[in-house]
């Protein structure tokens, strides 16, 4: 369900993104067609891409195990937060240990922002995130 | 750091020349380098955990 929450955390900003000439880019693991189907079910309008081997996952040195995905309790507290959202969990399609999080880049390639979620449904904050992305700008 | 650089965070630091380098897939399975994302501007790159 963290998965449909983050697009929709980014919906309502989009725009604000498109005005800094910042370009939107979700990244997930499993194939294109799942990736299709995801942009439709979820009606993401910003690119997905597929990354099968999970090579960026690692050398932005995001987290992959069980642990960080079942066993932590900070997991129930993000999960009722999805949860009263609407959220709910779908099939996984992908790689289920993996974690994710968010990278701002400047134009030319600097970084300025990244987040690594510690566990599942950890996510970064919008605030945070626009704000590096206006500095980048 | 025009032509890509290093952040340096608590935990990492990114080498974004290396990760601008490697090759993902579009929707339509098409290869697309992923410093593509911030040749014309800033890039926001948010990485799911899976599709589900």
């Amino acid at each position: 369900m963290f998965c449909r929450e983050h697009p929709a955390e980014f919906r309502p900003h989009q725009e604000e993104l498109k005005g800094l000439g910042a370009r939107l880019v979700f990244v997930s693991t499993g194939t294109p067609a799942m990736a299709r189907d995801f942009r439709e079910q979820q009606r993401v309008t910003a690119s997905i891409w597929v990354d099968r081997r999970r090579a960026t996952y690692r050398h932005l040195g995001f987290k992959r195990s069980p642990g960080s995905t079942l066993f932590s309790p900070a997991i129930l507290k993000h999960a009722w937060r999805a949860l009263r959202k609407g959220f709910r969990q779908g099939a996984t399609q992908g790689d289920p240990w993996q974690q994710g999080g968010v990278l701002v880049v400047r134009r030319g390639g600097e970084a300025v922002f990244c987040f690594a979620s510690a566990q599942a449904g950890d996510l970064a904050s919008m605030e945070d995130v626009l704000a590096a992305t206006r500095a980048a700008s | 750091m025009p032509g890509g650089g290093t952040l340096e965070t608590g935990r990492m630091a990114i080498d974004t020349r290396t990760l601008g380098a490697l090759e993902l897939l579009d929707v339509d399975g098409n290869p697309v380098r992923v410093s593509s994302a911030w040749e014309a501007g800033p890039a926001v790159l948010v990485f799911l955990r899976h599709f589900g």
